[in-house]
């Protein structure tokens, strides 16, 4: 994949072009977007096929909503929007396996001592999180999904995932403290 | 002599204008030009060779078919690229599913292998990264290369293209230039045009064509030989010449009958050619 | 930005094995830089990537289906021929508008005149005809000449799209013929007279005459002829009774006869 990838032009600037109906404009902004998309989609859905599918779609879906796109938020954040909704709408329809483990990602020894030394306090107060409580922060704090959503993504009903925030912020803060 | 297109005694009449009067040559799988002033002859000569015309009198084969049998003709449209004159599109149509629909056309109705095909064609000539523009936003030259990207589909044996280096800029030419000599070796190439330039730089053979009739067929340098003896160079115009132009270092250069003494020259193709055709008689004889 | 993850790090949450607080961190980090997103590209499989993308490519060149050609593929129509139906002019929604609007008005006048059928009856048998005459008239198919050079073009796609204006131009009539006051044979009577009348627009389309003028001698000869008969025989809907039925049968297969037999008439249609 090496064509001309065009540095000079940002993100938004790739974004009008493909709403002008710049297919190379797509290029490039996959070659920028599609590896972390299809790493971070890898974190929520262990179905490989399923993810690469989700990766598609989504690219499909900025080729087609490029000519809307009015620059609300930053494009990696729009890019990463549609992609988890994708793949909610995907497990929902599917039942896919595995939406996400929550045990799968126990933190090891050497993560804790890389992260006591970037994030402090943090890093230990969210260890000490059950993983529950810890994959409801990620999927509405980092993914930006509604509680509705989240419960989709989790296969946990909105409520739950409201009463777990609750407990998960309150954990934190007195974690923290 | 492997023989690909066979013309025999071809003979086509646009009510008292014959546009071919006994028209006979064999081709092979070549590149031949056919030369000619812009008249009803090359264009009537080109659509019989890509079936889209059956001639008055006369008998046509290609690639060992006949075409006035309905079968054979179907036959030989599978091994056939012809790229018109004036090429029509669905306007509205983008490049790509304009040359898939040609490509169905072309029985291609595996999509996925279809798709693939059309790809490539665009990419030959150049158009691949206009693939989703709608056709009416393509640039006239961009357009000819499309009317020879869908003339490519399928690899065929027998490629009739007709005036196609018309509108294209130098550089333009030397990709089709280019293109055409990157052709499989067993591909007949029968191409048209009025320009002698394309003659030299891409034909094995040539054919003269003017006033319905063949003047010449064989090599561009035995037609340049043609002309052997009958141009010369002088500082001034002698107006008895057939044709005489004003050269960069400000001599004149003359095609016809020379004056005794004449400082003759090497003829090139051009001189060859404006003897055949640029003699009014000769034209004359051919309307009925 | 002065903070940028480490490559250890990278390494970990690429491959899947990097634990959650630190997950979050990293997936935080991304969105906002450019030059993180570069560095996981370089830990993420090409090929993959690759295969991915063609599969984007393939969905943004190819020509994009619209509805009435998903339904016809849904049908059970194979998608090839499909596609070259979506390019038949009489196959634009334009002209089912205004046929469906002439057939209504058929069988509103029959209803509101009581006119016992006879508009409807003789414009459902014409619709085919006019159909076939806008899809078949040069000058409306810019790309005939490049389609009469291939193995399809010419006789086949004619008679393909002959076959989908006719079968259109039977579904309309039909749901049209549900409307009329007295239903009973009238809702089939048309039938038999559509199709003769398309086989013999067909057939004569093959001599010199040029589709226009045959399909307007068509159709003047068929309204002129079922009100002679109507007259001739003081009977209503003459025309259209056993006698006329078999008659026009009859004309439907010799037409048949005619078109192939012809068949190179549809082709090589190169003006003069």
């Amino acid at each position: 994949m090496d064509q001309a990838s065009r540095p000079s032009e940002s993100d938004a600037d790739l974004v009008t072009a493909i709403g002008g109906g710049d297919a190379l404009a797509l290029r490039v902004l996959y070659e920028r977007h599609a590896a972390w998309l299809l790493v971070r989609l890898s974190h929520r859905c262990a179905d490989p096929a399923l993810v690469e599918e989700v990766v598609q779609d989504t690219f499909l879906a900025v080729w087609k909503g490029a000519p809307h796109y009015r620059g609300e938020g930053e494009v990696p954040a729009w890019i990463w929007g549609i992609g988890i909704r994708r793949l909610i709408d995907r497990l929902r329809r599917h039942r896919a396996m595995a939406l996400f483990d929550p045990l799968a990602h126990e933190p090891s020894a050497e993560d804790h001592v890389l992260l006591g030394i970037e994030h402090g306090d943090l890093a230990g107060a969210l260890d000490r999180l059950s993983p529950e409580l810890r994959a409801v922060l990620q999927a509405t704090v980092l993914d930006g999904l509604t509680s509705r959503e989240a419960g989709r993504l989790l296969g946990i009903p909105s409520g739950t995932v409201k009463t777990r925030l609750m407990r998960a912020r309150r954990e934190l803060r007195e974690g923290l403290a | 002599m492997n023989v690909t297109v066979e013309f025999t005694h071809l003979e086509k009449r646009y009510g008292r204008v014959r546009a071919l009067d006994g028209v006979s040559c064999e081709v092979e799988p070549l590149v031949t030009g056919l030369l000619g002033p812009n008249g009803a002859g090359k264009t009537t000569l080109m659509r019989i060779a890509a079936t889209v015309l059956a001639p008055d009198r006369g008998s046509v084969r290609l690639l060992g078919r006949d075409p006035s049998s309905a079968t054979d003709r179907v036959e030989i449209r599978r091994r056939l690229g012809y790229m018109p004159q004036e090429p029509g599109f669905y306007r509205s149509f983008t490049t790509f599913a304009f040359v898939d629909y040609v490509a169905i056309l072309k029985e291609m109705t595996d999509r996925a292998s279809r798709h693939d095909e059309v790809r490539r064609v665009l990419t030959q000539v150049g158009l691949e990264d206009v693939a989703n523009r709608k056709v009416k936003t393509l640039s006239g030259g961009m357009r000819r290369r499309l009317a020879l990207a869908q003339a490519l589909l399928g690899d065929p044996e027998l490629l009739v293209l007709d005036e196609p280096t018309a509108g294209l800029d130098p550089e333009q030419r030397l990709r089709f230039r280019e293109l055409i000599s990157q052709l499989p070796l067993r591909t007949t190439v029968l191409l048209s045009t009025h320009q002698t330039e394309d003659v030299s730089a891409l034909c094995e053979r040539v054919i003269v064509l003017a006033g319905g009739e063949i003047r010449f067929d064989g090599t561009p340098p035995a037609l340049a030989v043609t002309a052997g003896g009958r141009v010369w160079i002088a500082d001034g115009r002698d107006d008895a010449a057939l044709l005489a132009w004003r050269m960069g270092d400000g001599r004149y250069r003359h095609v016809g009958n020379p004056p005794p003494g004449a400082t003759l020259v090497d003829p090139t193709i051009d001189d060859a050619y404006l003897l055949m055709v640029g003699d009014p008689s000769a034209q004359e004889g051919a309307a009925a | 930005m002065s903070w940028h993850v480490d490559e250890p790090i990278l390494d970990l949450y690429a491959s899947g094995t990097l634990g959650d607080p630190a997950v979050y961190s990293v997936e935080a980090h991304l969105v906002t830089c450019t030059r993180c997103r570069g560095e996981l590209s370089t830990r993420v499989d090409e090929s993959r990537l690759d295969r991915i993308w063609v599969g984007v490519r393939d969905r943004v060149d190819a020509p994009r289906a619209g509805i009435v050609e998903r339904l016809l593929v849904q049908a059970g129509i194979p998608s090839h021929v499909v596609r070259l139906l979506m390019t038949t002019p009489s196959l634009r929604p334009s002209w089912v508008v205004s046929v469906a609007v002439s057939l209504a008005f058929a069988v509103l006048a029959d209803r509101l005149v009581g006119a016992g059928a006879l508009p409807f009856l003789v414009l459902a048998p014409l619709v085919p005809v006019v159909g076939i005459a806008a899809a078949f008239a040069r000058p409306i198919d810019p790309v005939w000449e490049i389609g009469a050079a291939t193995p399809l073009g010419g006789f086949r796609l004619t008679m393909i799209r002959a076959a989908a204006v006719l079968v259109l131009s039977v579904a309309l009539a039909g749901v049209a013929a549900l409307g009329l006051p007295e239903p009973g044979w009238t809702l089939v009577a048309w039938l038999l007279p559509s199709l003769g009348l398309t086989g013999l627009t067909l057939a004569l389309s093959t001599t010199s005459a040029g589709m226009p003028n045959v399909a307007g001698a068509v159709a003047a000869t068929w309204s002129v002829g079922v009100v002679l008969a109507e007259w001739l025989a003081d009977q209503r809907l003459a025309a259209f009774d056993a006698r006329g039925q078999v008659l026009l049968a009859l004309i439907a297969v010799a037409s048949i006869v005619v078109v192939v037999a012809r068949r190179d008439a549809f082709e090589r249609r190169v003006g003069a």
